[in-house]
Formats: C-alpha cells, structure tokens, sequence
C-alpha cells in the first residue's frame, strides 16, 4: 500500500478525518521533518482564521448567492469575550476594544422562530423570535423549539449545537432533537456528523453523540416514514424503527441495536415542556464540583457513564451517547464516589435522583450510605438511606431528601450498599449494578 | 489613531486583543478540533488575565502567552483519552517550540478576504462553505457532489493556494 502525501495527511487532520493508521503517518513525518512542520503551521494559519471568521459571520457577504443573507450578530468569540471584558471594563472604557468584538444587527428574513425554556447558552446566546442562519448555537441547559417558516416544528433539549440552514434544513451535531414535519412538506433535512436524516412527513426523534473518535447517532420513528442517508447507502425507517448509525463517511454502518438493548429514545422530550421545572439547583453546593469514583461503566458506542455526570445539573436518563446524564457502577457493584466541594461547609441536606438506565430498567441504587471528610483520607458516617427504583412505567424521575444534623467537611462519600437490577433477568445477568443520575448537597 | 496603552493592565489588553487571531491559531496547530481549540483558548484568556500581574510588558507578548497556552493544551490532553490525542507527545512539543509569529501589520482577516477574491469562484464557494457554522464535510461532500477524500483534496490545494498568498502579502508589506 503506497503512503499518502503529506498534503492529503494533513487534510484528513484539518478536516477530522485522521484515522488510526494516518495519524500514526503524519507523526511521523512531522516528527521528522521541519519543513512538514512549517507546511502544517502555514495551513494551520489558514484553517484557523477562516474558522474564526466563519464563526464571527464574516463570511456570509460572501456565500454563494443562493443562500440567504443573514444579520451579523455577536460572534461567538465576542460572547464569550465579553466575561473578560466585564471583569476588565475600566481597563477597555476609553480603548475602543469593545468595537472589535460588537456589530450591529441587520434585518434578514425569518427562517425559523425560537422559543425558549430556562434556556442557557454557550457563546452566541440568542432570544427568543427569529434565528439567524448559519451560526453555530451551543444550548447549555434547558429546552428550544423552533418554528421553521415551512411548518416544521423542533424541539432540541440541552446539552445541543445545532445550526438552522434554510426553512427546510438544518444541522445537529450534538444532542437531542425532536422533529415533527406537517403533511403538505415533502422533506426536512436533518444534517448530523454521520449522516443526513430525511423526515418524509412524520416525526422522529434523534440523539446526536459520538463514541469519542467516531459519531454515534441515535433515531428512533414515531409516525410515518423517514430516510437515512450515509455514504452512498439510503435507507428508509417506518414508525416503530430504530437505528444507531456508527461512524462517518464510507466507514458508516447502521444497527439495530447497541451493545445489548435495541435502540430506544426513551424519555425525549417531543414538545417543549408544558410547565417550568422548579429551580433545583438554588444553593446546591455540589453542582460543577469535581467528582471521583473507583472506577464506572463503560461500554462501546459512546456508553460511558462518568461520575462527573452527577454534579452536572442533567437529570432524567437524558443525554445522547458518550454524553449521557447519568452515571453507572461497573456491572454487579453498587458503586461509590465522592464529590469535592473544593472548600469546608457545614452540610446538613443532600437530595439524590435515582436512574433506571433509559429504558432499560437494568440498574440504579437501593441502599447507600453518607460520609462526610474535611481531608478526603478519614470520612465520618452521617447516615444510611433507601431509594425507591423508578421503574420503567414512571414518567418522572423524582429526587428524594435526606437530611442530617450539620456535619463539617469537603468532601462528600456516597457508598453504594446494594443496587436495583431488571427483575426479568437471571440473578447472574452480568448488565446490573449501582447507578445514580444527578446529588445535589446542601449547606447548613 | 491608535491610543498608546498607559499602564501594564492596558498594555496586556492590548495585546490580547490584537494577538486573539496568532493564539487560537497556535492552540489549533497543537489541538487540530476547533471546538476543543476554542474553549482552550478560553481557558488561557482567563489564566493570562488572573497572571496579568506577572506580564512584564517590557518582553515580547506571545513567547509569555503560548507558554500558558501549552499548559492548558497539556492540560486538556489529560482529561481526553490519549487514543484521542491527533498528535503524540513528541511532536506536540515539537511544534510548540515552533509557534507562529506574533502577527504584525494588518489583521489577518482582512489580509484573507483579499486573498479569497483571488481565487476562482468555484474555489472560494467551495471554502467558504466549508467554513459556515454546523456545516460537515461529509455534507458538504454529499451537496457538491465530491466523495469526502476528494473534497478534502480540494480544500488541501485552496489551503495552501490562501497560505501562498498570505506569505506574499507578509513580504511585500
């Protein structure tokens, strides 16, 4: 087999498409040569100041001519700019800095309306009403629907980057997404990182994650038909179907299942959700702190279950693959980890919300006990408690209370004393064990 | 006219305004991904900002701030699975050894949208497409009807077709 030049190499690395056998390539030729150096610093420069200004919107003036103009807003740099400035603003007052990161809004015609619940966003942070196209949105926390002019509806749930194209497009590169297209509409096209998805008139869900190399798309029909087309393959899914398509490019393939369930959307939010959900998380200590556990489940095509999942505000078995919100014990322990409140407190509630893994059923935690440490190395017990299972018939996961006299530390155990696991299953059924979505800690 | 900055404070904003461009572009020739290169350019925006104390504004800028930069890279390759890593630790210390130039002159952006016009048409719709937001290359490839290598071959050429004009700008200003 002849080796690829420097140049395609290098390509397939600018365009994320490296894979193991030419990264290993281009190391080595980097390695050994300075001038493959200086070839990939020259196009480096080129690759990030184009991405920069596609970002910005600096290069809409100059798109081609069929695609709508569309207001220049702030960037996503100018967003995320502006915590520094704010922090340096006597500094920037009477420097003029702030001209380079601000423009003005133009008007542009509406391709789609946002509506928002408790929406929090990363960089570009858009209200509600028209969206601007071909801009890169990060929805941090909460729920969007958008309304395209074509009568489709969209409801995208957090942690989602999406980009709205045209009144029948639009790209999701990660996250949950439910679409809903009206019968006079023959196609709205949904792009991800492994494929195109086709509505046909129907509606369907998808959860866009990746496995951490390779994208990992989830979709599953709820009425009429849909198509799914990935390197030169098309496949049509009627209502009832699932898939996973695995991978990108040529190297795509599409499954029935994933790993050892059949696929299943379980808990998609198909409409913004009637009522605001309650503010949790107002004096929870804990959420953002670090988390440590021995050790979690891990399995292929994105079924990874850190414990950091349990400090970061996600609740109710959400989440797309390699980026679920919950975390999971190795099979057949019920698990421990302790969250680092980064200082002492005084702790005296901690409120727990249970998993039942989707809907799978086949896990979550039953007794547990409570430590409490100011140096992470002598943990005081505080209490044993109980969670009730959330058995696969429940619509909501509810959090339960333990509360406790104050007790000083930093650092906060839970120790998993048994699990819940599917009662169909053999006893020995290896897929069981510990497992818990979301601990919010509480100070005195 | 360009105001003088008065104090260490401004001079720091100062250069990490007009350096933003030469620091994204060093973190993404150590961290390929965009969106992983962003946030770590982030991240060494708000260190340079808390260790504005230690800039002493009588040294050059970005020999300081790719310092602090390569440890937030170093520090993001330890959260990320190694089989992740586009670059192993050899290299990755190689080119950071090499960083680019503080950029002087006039933006580079602007200097690219000039180099952009001088490209054939279909060239520059072809790049710019593949610089909008959300947009892959694998569906870029689908709509402009070219298998994924060969699009990725087409974008090697108008690379280094901008890099080559971007050079010759540098020299003759």
């Amino acid at each position: 087999m002849s080796t690829p030049t420097l140049e395609s190499l290098i390509s397939a690395a600018l365009d994320g498409r490296l894979d193991e056998l030419s990264r290993t390539q281009l190391n080595q030729q980097l390695r050994e040569s300075a001038e493959a150096r200086a070839t990939w610093h020259r196009l480096c420069r080129v690759h990030a100041t184009m991405h920069r200004m596609g970002e910005a919107g600096d290069l809409r003036d100059r798109a081609p001519a069929e695609e709508v103009p569309t207001p220049r807003a702030c960037s996503q740099k100018s967003r995320r700019w502006a915590v520094l400035a704010a922090c340096a603003a006597s500094v920037l007052i009477g420097l003029g800095v702030r001209s380079l990161f601000f423009s003005n809004p133009r008007s542009a015609p509406t391709v789609a309306t946002l509506t928002t619940q408790q929406a929090i966003w990363e960089g570009l942070a858009p209200a509600d009403g028209p969206l601007a196209t071909h801009r890169s949105y990060m929805l941090r926390s909460g729920f969007a629907s958008l309304h395209f002019s074509s009568g489709v509806e969209v409801t995208l749930e957090a942690p989602c980057r999406f980009a709205i194209s045209g009144p029948l497009e639009m790209s999701v590169d990660h996250g949950r997404a439910a679409v809903r297209v009206p019968e006079p509409v023959d196609e709205f096209t949904v792009h991800t990182p492994g494929g195109d998805f086709v509505d046909l008139g129907t509606e369907f869900g998808i959860a866009v994650g990746s496995d951490g190399r390779s994208p990992v798309v989830l979709t599953d029909v709820y009425e009429g038909e849909i198509e799914i087309r990935h390197a030169a393959e098309a496949l049509r899914l009627r209502a009832g179907n699932s898939r996973a398509l695995l991978g990108k490019g040529a190297n795509a393939t599409c499954v029935e299942a994933l790993d050892t369930e059949p696929i299943s959307l379980a808990d998609l939010h198909r409409r913004l959700p009637d009522q605001q959900r309650p503010a949790l998380n107002d004096d929870n200590i804990a959420l953002g702190k670090p988390v440590f556990a021995p050790s979690y489940l891990t399995r292929p095509h994105g079924s990874v279950f850190p414990p950091d999942n349990l400090t970061d505000g996600r609740t109710d078995d959400s989440g797309v693959p390699g980026d679920w919100s919950f975390w999971l014990a190795p099979d057949h322990q019920a698990g421990e980890f302790t969250v680092d409140l980064l200082e002492n407190h005084s702790v005296s509630r901690i409120e727990l919300q249970n998993t039942r893994n989707r809907s799978i059923g086949d896990r979550g935690m039953k007794r547990f006990r409570i430590l409490v440490s100011l140096d992470n190395h002598d943990f005081t017990p505080v209490m044993e408690g109980e969670l009730a299972a959330i058995d696969l018939q429940q619509r909501t996961f509810p959090s339960e209370t333990f509360t406790f006299p104050p007790v000083a530390g930093r650092y906060v155990k839970i120790e998993g004393v048994d699990h819940y696991r599917s009662a169909d299953r053999p006893m020995d059924d290896p897929h069981q064990g510990g497992g818990l979505n979301e601990i919010r800690i509480f100070a005195h | 006219m360009k105001k003088h900055p008065e104090n260490a404070n401004e001079a720091l904003v100062d250069h990490l305004t007009r350096q933003q461009s030469s620091l994204f572009h060093y973190i993404l020739s150590l961290v390929p991904d965009p969106v992983s290169a962003q946030d770590i350019l982030q991240e060494t925006n708000l260190v340079l900002w808390r260790k504005a104390a230690e800039y002493d504004s009588a040294l050059p800028f970005m020999p300081w701030a790719c310092r602090i930069a390569l440890y937030q890279v170093k520090a993001h390759r330890r959260d990320q699975a190694r089989d992740l890593h586009v670059f192993d630790d050899e290299v990755l210390d190689q080119l950071a050894a090499e960083p680019p130039e503080a950029h002087i002159g006039r933006p580079l952006e602007q200097g690219l949208r000039d180099c952009l016009e001088r490209l054939s048409s279909k060239q520059r719709e072809l790049i710019i497409a593949r610089y909008q937001p959300g947009v892959s290359v694998e569906s870029l490839a689908l709509a402009s009807k070219l298998s994924p290598n060969a699009l990725s071959q087409a974008l090697f050429r108008i690379r280094r077709a901008l890099a080559d004009c971007l050079e010759r700008q540098q020299q003759t200003s």
